[in-house]
């Protein structure tokens, strides 16, 4: 599954990586430039002041009065001077036995270059074409040698590249150092700018069917959800509107099927009692069909009622085995011509404050749809544990999947699709769970085993034992 | 007994008017709200059946103009609204009695079999005049123990007199409370119904229940 944030932390980090590259790598060349371009200053600056003491002296080419550097068989700065045919006139004795290549620019642009040095070492090195100066004290009239000569000037670079090391290392761990911080601090500022869209969600997933006045705060959201939020508002406006319409036309569609059930029912009864008695097994035919119509035109309206919050709770103290033995007791016959397997479990004495005539309709309809469709023979439990002031019917079932046990709490679900019998709708669990809901408790349906339905009825909120 | 239905379904109408009518009693029938006004105001009902939505005039403002004139017919509200503020709003508007629809017949039939008794401030199903009984449930007369025969109308016509015990009853009281718009066609139609039924009461050795107050009517008077 995407994850936005995910998405965007490892965007932002690679965006991170990237800059911090690009931008060490920058530093890195910039630094490098200016270091060697100053080192080349150093260079030239050495160079031109050789060629300022180079002289022609009586036909001979070279630099009096070397600076010690170049004296010092052990130094780190060379320099070799070559005549204009190529021969060599003067080297440092820093060079040893060796040589330095003949490379060169013109002193407008001087050529640079990196050699190894004697002695194993890095090193740069400058070339330039120059006219050396004739010294004026000779003799006059005797003729000077003309043409330009050659300085190569090299020294000692490994101070440089140390310099170079150490700031591409410097950058290496300045940046390791933030990729590893910058992660922790993108999650941390994403899961903070994502708090109120998770906020938003927690209220969002808190909105049951029986809380769809609940809006979402608009002006207190970040302006980035407010778009959102307005539109989810909008939303639960048309869903509230969509439900009340349903729960009215549940309630107004119960109603009206009244006058109309009462007719069915008169006509069918006075038929009956005064009618032909050769009609009378039609009539009864008549009356059953609007009997049984009127019970779940009262079970829809009883729905209605509950979901529209207009059934009044009467907050009472029940005995739960008293109860529970009124119900099971119009159950019992029926329960006993299929053969089956009862067992009960309740406390005798303990009390609950509950709704007495709610929690009737609720065990009447568990307990009976526990008789009606556990099969001849079958298993039923009935075991309410009242400290914890859970009910749990359980009753072995046939031919009841795990899909069908998600689709019982729904209004006129059935599982036969022919929809064949009349003895019930599929409102029953329906409104149970409705009357559950007003009574503060929670009604779920488990397939323990292959063949076992239980039906949870637990508080989550108040009735627990007193 | 006569009873006024006002009630907008025709099916009902029919239905509701054939049930009381097998069981002896005499009906109106109106369909709006108006028009059951005018008859519960000229007419002297022993009960009247009320349905609250009605077209014209509702049965709550038919039953509230009805009471401020002081009448106390009993009136059932026979109503498809079934909450309790309906009920609570119904009996305080008037109502001695509250049915939702749909309804049991059998129940319908003995809420107006009460209202009709509490007319004449009976508070049981059992009514006696001597040696005379008539069990108005089972719908059974005995005299001295031995059962009579007699038929619906008899039985209501015995009945209302027997409500009314001691009490003269005029001739144009039993039509109206008796007998529809036929009466008036058959003017002796009461008379011989009283015949009939004091023959039938008769039984020898004791005395006669009903008698004769010339000019005003009949009084069912057990001996002294």
């Amino acid at each position: 599954m995407k994850s936005i944030r995910r998405q965007l932390t490892f965007s932002l980090v690679l965006g991170f990586v990237l800059l911090l590259g690009f931008g060490s790598l920058a530093v890195y060349f910039l630094t490098r430039a200016e270091l060697v371009r100053a080192f080349d200053a150093g260079l030239q600056a050495k160079a031109l002041a050789l060629i300022a003491l180079t002289s022609r002296d009586q036909g001979s080419l070279g630099i009096e009065d070397l600076p010690p550097d170049f004296q010092n068989s052990a130094g780190t700065e060379f320099f070799q001077l070559w005549r204009s045919d190529g021969s060599i006139a003067q080297r440092s004795r820093s060079l040893g036995n060796a040589k330095l290549p003949c490379r060169f620019g013109t002193m407008a642009k001087p050529l640079y270059w990196d050699l190894d040095l004697p002695r194993d070492g890095d090193g740069r090195a400058i070339g330039l074409e120059f006219s050396p100066g004739v010294d004026n004290d000779d003799d006059a009239g005797q003729s000077a040698p003309t043409g330009n000569a050659i300085i190569v000037v090299a020294a000692d670079s490994r101070s440089l590249s140390q310099t170079l090391t150490i700031l591409a290392a410097m950058l290496t761990a300045t940046g390791v150092l933030s990729l590893l911080a910058i992660v922790p601090l993108v999650r941390i500022s994403l899961r903070r700018g994502h708090a109120p869209l998770e906020k938003l969600a927690r209220q969002a997933a808190g909105i049951t069917a029986n809380s769809l006045q609940t809006r979402f705060p608009v002006s207190q959201m970040p302006r980035e959800l407010q778009p959102i939020t307005t539109r989810l508002n909008d939303l639960l406006d048309r869903l509230e509107a969509a439900f009340e319409r349903e729960r009215r036309f549940s309630a107004d569609l119960a109603h009206e099927l009244r006058t109309p059930l009462a007719e069915l029912r008169t006509h069918a009864e006075v038929e009956i009692k005064w009618g032909a008695a050769e009609e009378a097994r039609k009539h009864q035919e008549t009356l059953g069909i609007a009997l049984q119509m009127e019970a779940m035109v009262t079970r829809l309206l009883e729905m209605a009622r509950g979901e529209q919050g207009h059934l009044q709770l009467q907050l009472q103290p029940v005995h739960p085995a008293r109860l529970l033995e009124e119900v099971w007791g119009s159950l019992a016959r029926q329960a006993g011509q299929k053969q089956l397997d009862v067992h009960v479990a309740v406390s005798p004495d303990a009390m609950i404050d509950t709704d007495a005539t709610l929690l009737r309709s609720i065990l009447a309809n568990l307990l009976s749809n526990a008789v009606e469709y556990t099969p001849a023979g079958g298993r039923i439990d009935i075991d309410w544990h009242l400290k914890a002031g859970k009910l749990t019917v359980s009753n072995t079932v046939s031919d009841l999947s795990a899909d069908d046990v998600t689709h019982l709490f729904e209004r006129l679900w059935r599982k036969d699709k022919s929809r064949t019998g009349n003895a019930h709708y599929g409102l029953g669990l329906s409104v149970s769970r409705t009357f559950a809901g007003l009574l503060g408790w929670s009604l779920t349906a488990h397939l323990r085993e292959p063949e076992t339905l239980t039906m949870v009825l637990m508080p989550y909120k108040t009735g627990a034992p007193r | 007994m006569r009873v006024l239905i006002v009630e907008d379904s025709p099916r009902l109408q029919a239905s509701v008017g054939k049930a009381l009518r097998k069981s002896g009693y005499t009906v109106d029938i109106s369909g709006e709200g108006e028009e059951g006004l005018w008859l519960a105001e000229t007419n002297d009902y022993d009960a009247i059946i009320l349905d609250i939505m009605l077209p014209k005039l509702d049965g709550l403002t038919l039953l509230h103009r009805f009471r401020r004139q002081g009448r106390q017919t009993g009136v059932l509200l026979l109503t498809a609204k079934d909450t309790v503020e309906d009920r609570v709003n119904g009996l305080r508007m008037g109502a001695d009695d509250y049915l939702v629809k749909p309804f049991a017949l059998e129940e319908l039939l003995a809420r107006v079999q009460v209202l009709c008794r509490r007319q004449y401030g009976h508070a049981t199903n059992r009514l006696t005049a001597g040696n005379l009984e008539i069990d108005l449930n089972a719908r059974r007369v005995t005299r001295a123990g031995q059962p009579l025969e007699l038929t619906a109308r008899e039985f209501i016509l015995l009945e209302y007199l027997a409500q009314r015990q001691g009490q003269i009853v005029s001739r144009s009281e039993i039509e109206t409370h008796i007998y529809n718009d036929e009466a008036e066609l058959m003017s002796n139609v009461v008379d011989s119904a009283v015949c009939v039924l004091r023959r039938k009461l008769a039984w020898p050795g004791q005395p006669q229940l009903i008698h004769t107050k010339r000019g005003m009517g009949y009084v069912l008077q057990p001996p002294e």
